[in-house]
């Protein structure tokens, strides 16, 4: 608001207006430093950005300065006597011997007289001023052998293990032969720590030599087989129950079908053996029509044959053959105790399958149980109850086998395209399933 | 009392470079005085003291210049930056580091970048403690930096010149490597240091130069530069004309040839001129150059954009390939060097366009190669070391893409390695990273039982170097 406009509304008369506006002028003038034109441009009032801080830092004259002094010192490390000198707080300079001496550290490099050189330490390879400068200058470099070695200069070139080897078997020497001062484990274990083989060195470097040329594909090799252990050490938990499973249930199959004799199971094992080693699925199959029987053994089944399709389970594969083959031989009758009939201990066959064993059984005119119970007549009954039961299962996917190949070959009659893997599967499954055959199989997927 | 490792002696660092002199106090983070090494020199009769005492042409010469009053002839030298960037008749550049010859004329040899002209050693140092930090020697003791390949001999004046000329109360002669190591904190490394004059590749273990691993080569910026030089003018036909000479000159297109009055300037050494066109096409290298992150490609590099850049005469054209291709020489000389084919005849002979002989061309190594080779002489159990704390330093390193290409370049060298490279971000870091780690180790409480005190050099001669120097 002007002045004009503040005497209309108080309805004052025209004073004299010269003077009122300078003195409006001068104390417009006075806020914030700046020029009034700014000040009048913005409304009078004060911006915030330009209002200039009214601190203003003051010496602290409560607190006395600290005198320093240069003082000079001298340092105790030294040999000579330099004086240098340094600003030190008043306060603090004190004439105590320099903190920095102290770090001074010097290793003690074992020192050797001449009649202990020519009584201990003389070398076919080393004379005597080599071997006094090499200790002169592990004396000088504290025993940092790349630099001893850089330095050595004496025309007879030394390698860093030649260096080593006399530096320490000297130190060793010395040790052993000089009265020991302190008792006899110290000695021990301070010639221990001066043991060195030379050969092992050289050995060790060049190995590291080689490691370090390695090309990149070497390399890249060493990842993946890293990465593949990691996996398997991972999984080892699931496969080693996998592996059980496998195991009971070929010996299983081995407790059906050769109960108590030793001697026959060697066909059937190396059959198995064969098929084990060749037929990734086959140990699924014959695992599958051995047992039909015991369904819990199934799922195992299904599981692991999808697994046996792997090709690097062939390891274990191989491992459970040579398992089987082991565990089958060593096969003995289960005793138990007391007197018990032979034929008590007659594997028995599922109820399920029971009516079909005892009507094929009639065709063969063979009673359901033996007449005369004797080891050879009980062992080719089970014999006989077991390949009745093989014969059942082998029906059943023979039958399994036609209904399918029947229903492909009418849909291809029909002009719909027919899965050729899986037709050849069939064919393959179905041959495997009649003669047992070795055929390599190809990767099955579910 | 004793609460960190340092306690300063008021102790002075020098690091004379073949580019340039670093000069300051122990302790600080940044030289005060830094200064190129080449110096302007002037001999005049020495007819009458008082009239030569203003000057010849009215420069300023009380304090600067050194008056030997020989009465055939009087030496000026003109030592800094201004002095020696101002015009004056007859005045020859030299360095010292080069057999005192004028700058293109120089034959390398083995001793590169050692000091063979004690007299202007002595004016360098004479300016750089007199002239520019202003001190008395007879307070301060010295650290003074070395070549990790420098002779006794050489050690042994030096130790004189502090001792007998300038009478310092203490002196130390460190390992520029080592320094540089110190400078970035490791006590091993393997150090990298590819300078004005010459590349080099030393291992330092633990404090300590393993002198069989040291590879040096005589390709560095001032071979990029005379490379640029010949680029220029066989390649584009440009001529570089220095600043000094220009008069006048208007505006012209890009590409056009430049419009400019010259300067009548008499009597200008070929010494002087070399050394002003040096520096323009110093500065061309710094504004446009860079290396190919990848390995060479043309299509690639043709595919980067063009940078534009102005002569002081007033040419002006954006520069494509070129400025990749020739900083490329430092990763493979052999190929990229311009070699004129009449050295093919004879190899000893050096050819003017490089400074090099067609011998040493073939004997040279790329940066990659160097650091591989200078690692590879080492122990084994040294190499995971080294392969680890590889630091690079020098002012030619400065070119934007030269870290990465070294780290492209070496885990293909050496896979099985773990390469890990370290360089100042900061440009007077690089610079001057030898007398950094110079002013650490100077400042240090420990290494005050280290120096060469008066007394010791007065007992024993100058020989104590080679016994406390190490």
């Amino acid at each position: 608001m002007s002045g004009s406009d503040i005497r209309d509304i108080l309805q004052l008369g025209k004073t004299n207006e010269t003077t009122v506006r300078r003195f409006k002028q001068s104390t417009e003038k006075r806020p914030e430093g700046f020029s009034r034109e700014l000040y009048s441009l913005i409304g009078g009032a004060p911006p915030v950005a330009f209002v200039q801080p009214t601190y203003k830092a003051k010496y602290n004259v409560k607190k006395k300065a600290v005198p320093w002094v240069l003082q000079p010192f001298a340092n105790p490390a030294r040999a000579g006597d330099l004086i240098l000198q340094h600003w030190v707080k008043a306060s603090d300079a004190t004439n105590e011997d320099y903190g920095f001496a102290k770090f001074n550290k010097v290793i003690d490099v074992v020192e050797f007289t001449d009649e202990e050189y020519d009584r201990y330490l003389t070398d076919p390879e080393w004379t005597k001023e080599e071997t006094e400068y090499l200790f002169s200058l592990c004396r000088q470099y504290d025993l940092r052998f790349p630099i001893i070695e850089d330095r050595y200069d004496l025309p007879k070139p030394r390698t860093m293990e030649d260096l080593k080897d006399r530096y320490y078997s000297v130190s060793r020497k010395l040790f052993k032969e000089r009265p020991a001062l302190d008792n006899n484990t110290d000695r021990q274990t301070l010639i221990q720590q001066y043991s060195f083989d030379k050969s092992k060195e050289v050995e060790r470097k060049q190995a590291l030599i080689i490691l370090s040329n390695r090309t990149k594909e070497q390399m890249d090799e060493e990842e993946a087989l890293l990465v593949e252990a990691r996996r398997i050490e991972l999984n080892e938990a699931r496969l080693g129950k996998e592996r059980e499973g496998l195991l009971n249930m070929l010996q299983l199959e081995q407790l059906q079908q050769v109960p108590s004799t030793p001697g026959t199971p060697t066909t059937h094992s190396a059959l198995n053996g064969g098929s084990l080693g060749s037929t990734p699925g086959g140990i699924g199959i014959t695992g599958g029509t051995a047992s039909a029987a015991s369904g819990s053994d199934v799922k195992k089944k299904k599981k692991s044959v999808p697994e046996e399709a792997h090709s690097h389970k062939k390891g274990r594969r191989a491992s459970n053959a040579s398992i089987v083959e082991e565990i089958v031989p060593e096969k003995k009758e289960k005793l138990t105790p007391g007197v018990y009939v032979r034929s008590q201990k007659l594997p028995t066959v599922k109820p399920t399958m029971q009516q079909k064993v005892l009507k094929v059984m009639e065709e063969l005119a063979i009673g359901a149980r033996p007449v005369m119970p004797t080891a050879q007549v009980c062992h080719k009954f089970e014999q006989l109850q077991n390949s009745i039961l093989n014969m059942f299962e082998l029906k059943k996917v023979v039958d399994k086998m036609e209904m399918e190949h029947k229903m492909k070959t009418q849909r291809s009659r029909d002009g719909t395209p027919a899965v050729v893997n899986r037709d050849g599967a069939n064919r393959k499954r179905s041959s495997s399933t009649a003669g047992q055959s070795s055929a390599p199989r190809e990767k099955r997927r579910k | 009392m004793v609460t960190y490792g340092g306690d300063e002696v008021n102790a002075l660092v020098l690091d004379v470079g073949s580019t340039s002199t670093r000069a300051g106090y122990a302790g600080e983070d940044t030289p005060k005085a830094v200064f190129p090494t080449s110096y302007g020199y002037l001999e005049e009769p020495d007819t009458d003291y008082v009239a030569t005492k203003s000057g010849v042409d009215g420069d300023v010469t009380m304090g600067e210049q050194t008056e030997e009053n020989d009465v055939r002839v009087k030496k000026r030298y003109f030592i800094g930056d201004s002095m020696i960037n101002t015009w004056r008749p007859n005045m020859e550049i030299k360095n010292p580091m080069h057999e005192g010859l004028g700058l293109w004329d120089r034959l390398i040899k083995a001793n590169s970048s050692i000091v063979n002209d004690w007299d202007a050693m002595e004016q360098i140092w004479n300016t750089a403690f007199r002239t520019m930090l202003r001190i008395d020697p007879t307070e301060h003791p010295l650290l003074c930096t070395e070549p990790a390949w420098n002779t006794p001999e050489k050690r042994e004046k030096m130790v004189e010149l502090a001792f007998e000329k300038f009478e310092f109360p203490a002196f130390y002669l460190a390992k520029d490597a080592v320094m540089t190591a110190f400078s970035v904190g490791r006590a091993t490394a393997l150090v990298l240091d590819s300078g004005g004059s010459m590349t080099s590749a030393v291992p330092v273990y633990d404090g300590y130069v393993l002198k069989k691993g040291i590879l040096r080569q005589p390709i560095g910026g001032d071979l990029l530069t005379k490379q640029i030089l010949d680029q220029l003018k066989n390649d584009l036909n440009v001529q570089v004309t220095p600043q000094y000479k220009i008069a006048s000159k208007r505006p012209v297109e890009s590409g056009q040839p430049p419009q400019v009055e010259l300067r009548d300037r008499p009597n200008t050494t070929e010494s002087y001129n070399d050394y002003q066109t040096s520096r323009v096409i110093l500065e061309y290298k710094e504004s446009v150059c860079q290396v190919s992150e990848m390995a060479y490609d043309e299509g690639i590099i043709a595919s980067r954009p063009q940078k534009p850049f102005e002569f002081p005469d007033g040419y002006n054209n954006s520069f494509g390939m070129e400025r990749y291709k020739l900083p490329e020489i430092l990763y493979q000389p052999r190929d990229f060097i311009n070699v004129p084919p009449q050295a093919e005849t004879n190899p000893q002979a050096e050819i003017p366009s490089v400074g090099l002989s067609k011998q040493q061309i073939d004997s040279s190594l790329g940066m990659h190669q160097m650091v591989m080779n200078s690692i590879f002489s080492c122990d084994v159990d040294l190499r995971p070391l080294l392969f680890n704390n590889v630091v690079v330093t020098g002012g030619n390193t400065l070119f934007p893409g030269f870290n990465e290409r070294l780290n492209y370049e070496l885990p293909i060298m050496a896979p099985s390695s773990k390469i890990k490279i370290h360089a100042a971000g900061n440009q007077t870091e690089r610079k001057c990273s030898s007398w950094l780690g110079g002013s650490i180790l100077a400042s240090l409480g420990t290494f005050h039982q280290l120096w060469i005190s008066k007394k010791e050099y007065e007992e024993v001669g100058p020989s104590i170097v080679e016994a406390k120097c190490q």
